[in-house]
């Protein structure tokens, strides 16, 4: 700090003689001051060095620059595309931005870069996904100067099957889903080597990782992997345990795919034209070797959990061969038996894990039949099979049992075909969207609709009106703008009704702009 | 004439980020009808809550809606700016509408009006009348008493000395900048007010402090010898203490200038009651910069407004002075176009810096420079708390702040042209010419 400042601080009044000069040709004005108090000449000469020193201000040393980012590869995004984005990326209709994202990836389309800011702060994971394949050279770069956007370098830059020349490296020294990322395109060109990599490895990582990285050999997965995984099976860890039982079961003719069968055939068996099942009374070593789990996680009894899961880790062809019947009738055959519920939720985890064609659609009907009784009773770990089968059912087949139910709605509330109806496959066809929109007309009538006695906020047709927005094909969008013709009319019930009309409406603006922009 | 706005300009007239959010989404065709544009003006009919009916002169950028918000331009009409921007085969060029050309007249004629009264009052009134030199005579005694006060109070805090400040209240600058204001000064009750703001808010806060209030005195002593100075540095001076001059004013006697005018940017800051409103102008011709500052009181609208990034043939009437910087469009010519390409400007920050110097020789007081520097590169460090741009060079200037991350993104660590506005210590970037394409910085829609 230079005399005149340090002057200032203290105060004139505390100093017995205060020197004026600074130093600077300013220095040469001094003389011309007019006389009077010494803190009025002070602070003119203050003044004045001031604006000497702002005027002779000069640049600092610049650093030392990073290099810039490289040329990219995939083709800019239009303007119009580009406004899209910023307004997805802002936040308005969010379900609408990883189908967006993922529509730019496929055509091989990148962010603008003022979009990447917006972009990289995205924070959920799931959106992440999308937008790394569509940040562009420009993103990657941005990226590391910024340490809350570090997450992109956790994806490994496009081309799925390729490896990166520094693979190995990242392999040695990056973090846990960049070497996972790496093995498992190295399991898909050269298995073994990957394979040798991870052995290498393996004692020195931790429980966690050793689960993580074990999963990439589902990659290229073959009999040559197990005695590996075979010795996994004595891991410490029941995380690492599990993980290589789960591979095992995936080599078709494994050891421990022939001991857990012998599990299977010794707990259910055939007998005077029913199915008998039997799960043990305890638990033997080679089981909890295996992967099974001894303690059940949810609230139900442990044998119960043993069944669960050795069923769940069986192939459902199996039980076609071993006790010589089609799904249909093995469910006849199980009927009443004191474990059906537990048998029928083994066969639905196995058969949307092996995605058995044959036995997802015996097991929808099934389950429509007994899942209410399956809700009374508390007896499952899981109480959404009916949406995951349907999410494995083919498009016109859904469409169709989900026409049957709607057909079927008589207005009472606990009625739960909306629940179902998300997984319809999006968009609808445009035959179940017609048909859809026919029902909601008879169902919802302007009479109807605008009467006083009507309450919209508990009627399922409105309710779902914005979602429609969503599922409907491009062929029906004008038939939303012709629903019905509303009153002009100031009741909130009315008001509710044109707001969900709204929304729905806003949602295909910006699904028709998607579609017209990002080509 | 031919709209050529981007997207990113319309926004940028947006009063706030929610209008600019539903600006975006009213760009949207399906939403009107009956739209055309003419030579003059862009129109059409927008269904919100009712259907309204929106429209624009194009020459000025002045919107009106008839739906009933307050805000200027509405969403209705940024919306409809949108539209022309981004889609503008959706809008036919058609024969304006009678509630079209019924407005344009209205608008014309008045502004019109309202031109030539305002400079017959200036110029008109030839001798003053003998009731209004006295009514001049006691405002000049006033304000020198104010001066003698304000003299005062500043040979007394440095007599104290600077470090007591630190535990003042704020209301210790109020009370000495109320009293300017009393005292008919009120370019000083501004400049006293900004002194509160400095105290320990840097580790150099003394220096400033220092600074500015050698500053001060500096601005009373020129005004006591206000007879030795040039008639320019004398209007500069009662200026800066506050003898403002009214529109008429300006326009009669200040100096008008034509020229293609590049519309770099605009700085927006809260003040008292309210918000200033800086927009940096550069004649292209010339090699001006120009300076027009609005105030907005009580979120009143500002009544200007400028299509930032783009380039307007106009006449702008600057304020007299030693170096005239603020200014006042007095007609609009030409179409706005954007801004491509290249950027006028510095080739390096050191001719750059020289510009400035040459600057405060005319007018030590200035506070603000447009800065428009070419090829330089944005850098940042200490994971994005430090940010500089650095010239061919290698010489650098700080960034003010820390979010510069738009300016980078565009940049791509290549060198790009920036206008920025510079303090004396740090630009704050206004906008960036990268790959051909201007882009508005530091706005937050």
């Amino acid at each position: 700090m230079d005399s005149l400042v340090t002057t200032a601080l203290v105060g004139l009044a505390r100093q017995e003689k205060v020197d004026l000069s600074t130093g600077t040709p300013v220095d040469a004005l001094l003389a011309s001051l007019p006389d009077g108090e010494i803190e009025r000449k002070f602070l003119l000469c203050a003044g004045a060095r001031a604006i000497y020193c702002q005027a002779g201000k000069q640049a600092q040393q610049g650093p030392h620059l990073s290099e810039p980012a490289g040329p990219e590869r995939l083709r800019p995004c239009s303007p119009g595309a580009a406004l899209v984005l910023s307004r997805l990326l802002a936040g308005e209709q969010t379900l609408l931005l990883p189908g967006a994202l993922a529509r730019m990836r496929q055509r091989g389309l990148r962010l603008s870069p003022h979009l990447l800011p917006q972009a990289l702060n995205i924070t959920s994971k799931e959106t992440r996904a999308f937008l790394a394949p569509v940040l562009g050279e420009r993103g990657r770069w941005l990226s590391q100067f910024n340490p809350s956007w570090r997450w992109v370098q956790d994806f490994l830059p496009e081309s799925e099957f390729s490896l990166p020349p520094d693979a190995e490296t990242i392999w040695q020294e990056g973090p846990t889903a960049r070497r996972a990322e790496i093995l498992r395109r190295l399991r898909a060109v050269d298995p073994e080597k990957a394979r040798a990599w991870l052995q290498e490895a393996w004692k020195q990582e931790k429980a966690e990782t050793r689960s993580t990285l074990l999963e990439t050999l589902e990659v290229g997965l073959s009999p040559n992997d197990e005695p590996f995984l075979e010795e996994a099976l004595d891991d410490r860890s029941s995380g690492v345990r599990n993980m290589a039982a789960y591979l095992l079961t995936r080599l078709p003719n494994s050891a421990l795919l022939q001991r857990m069968h012998q599990r299977a055939q010794s707990m259910i068996v055939r007998q005077e034209g029913k199915l008998v099942v039997e799960p043990p009374q305890k638990l033997e070593k080679d089981w909890l070797r295996d992967g099974i789990g001894e303690k059940p996680a949810q609230k139900i009894s442990a044998r119960s959990w043993w069944l669960l899961q050795v069923l769940s880790f069986i192939e459902p062809a199996f039980w076609e061969s071993h006790l010589g019947a089609q799904p249909a009738e093995l469910f006849k055959l199980l009927a009443d038996d004191p474990w059906e519920m537990q048998v029928m939720e083994g066969w639905s985890k196995a058969a949307l894990s092996y995605h058995a064609s044959n036995w997802i659609i015996p097991l929808w009907n099934w389950w429509r039949a007994h899942y209410q009784q399956a809700v009374e009773k508390r007896l499952l770990t899981d109480y959404t099979y009916r949406e995951q089968l349907l999410r494995q059912m083919p498009a016109p087949i859904v469409e169709q049992t989900m026409l049957t139910m709607l057909n079927a709605y008589n207005g009472k509330p606990d009625n739960d075909c909306w629940e179902l109806l998300a997984e319809v496959p999006r968009p609808w066809s445009t035959e179940f969207a017609r048909a859809y929109l026919q029902l909601l007309r008879q169902h919802c009538t302007v009479k109807k609709i605008t009467a006083e006695s009507f309450n919209p906020y508990a009627d399922p047709w409105i309710n779902d009106l914005p979602s429609l927005g969503l599922t409907l094909p491009t062929s029906c969008f004008d038939e939303i703008a012709h629903l019905w013709e509303l009153p002009d009319d100031q009741r909130w019930g009315i008001q509710y009704i044109r707001n969900q009309l709204n929304e729905c409406t806003a949602t295909i603006h910006m699904r028709q702009q998607i579609e017209e922009e990002i080509i | 004439m031919e709209i050529q706005l981007t997207g990113d300009q319309v926004l940028a007239l947006a009063p706030d980020a929610s209008s600019a959010a539903a600006g975006k989404k009213h760009g949207n065709a399906r939403l009107w009808k009956n739209l055309g544009m003419s030579a003059e003006a862009l129109w059409g009919e927008c269904q919100g809550s009712a259907l309204y009916q929106v429209k624009v002169e194009l020459a000025s950028l002045t919107t009106q809606c008839s739906c009933p918000s307050r805000k200027l331009p509405c969403k209705h009409s940024l919306g409809l700016l949108m539209l022309a921007a981004t889609e503008r085969s959706a809008i036919p060029t058609a024969e304006p509408p009678e509630w079209v050309t019924d407005w344009l007249a209205k608008r014309q004629a008045s502004s019109a009006r309202r031109q030539e009264r305002a400079e017959k009052k200036a110029v008109g009134a030839a001798p003053p009348s003998a009731d209004q030199r006295k009514t001049a005579e006691k405002r000049l005694a006033t304000v020198k008493k104010g001066l003698d006060g304000l003299d005062l109070w500043l040979n007394d805090l440095v007599r104290q000395g600077l470090a007591g400040v630190q535990t003042q209240p704020a209301s210790f600058w109020e009370r000495q900048a109320a009293r300017l204001r009393d005292a008919q000064a009120p370019a000083l009750d501004t400049r006293v007010r900004r002194l509160a703001a400095i105290p320990n808010a840097s580790t150099n806060w003394p220096e400033k402090l220092l600074a500015e209030l050698g500053k001060l005195a500096l601005l009373t002593h020129a005004f006591r010898l206000e007879d030795r100075l040039t008639p320019e540095m004398r209007e500069e001076v009662r200026l800066l203490i506050g003898w403002n001059l009214t529109q008429g004013e300006v326009s009669a006697h200040g100096e008008t200038l034509r020229d293609t005018w590049l519309i770099a940017g605009q700085v927006i800051e809260e003040a008292e009651r309210g918000k200033t409103q800086r927009t940096w102008l550069f004649g292209s011709k010339s090699a001006r910069p120009a300076m027009v500052l609005q105030f907005s009181f009580a979120g009143q609208p500002f009544g200007e407004h400028f299509a930032l990034g783009s380039q307007q043939e106009a006449e702008l009437t600057f304020w007299p002075g030693s170096f005239p910087l603020r200014a006042q469009v007095r007609a609009r010519l030409g179409e706005i176009t954007p801004l491509k390409d290249r950027l006028p400007g510095h080739e390096n920050i050191d001719t750059f810096l020289d510009t400035v110097a040459q600057a405060l020789g005319r007018q030590p007081w200035l506070d603000h420079f447009l800065a428009l520097l070419r090829e330089v590169t944005p850098a940042c460090s200490d994971e994005g708390q430090t940010w500089t741009v650095r010239d061919k060079d290698g010489h650098a200037l700080p960034l003010d702040g820390s979010d510069h991350w738009l300016l980078l993104a565009l940049s791509g660590g290549h060198p790009v042209d920036l206008a920025a506005e510079w303090n004396g210590e740090t630009l704050r970037p206004l906008g960036v010419m990268a790959e051909g394409e201007y882009t508005l910085l530091g706005r937050t829609n």
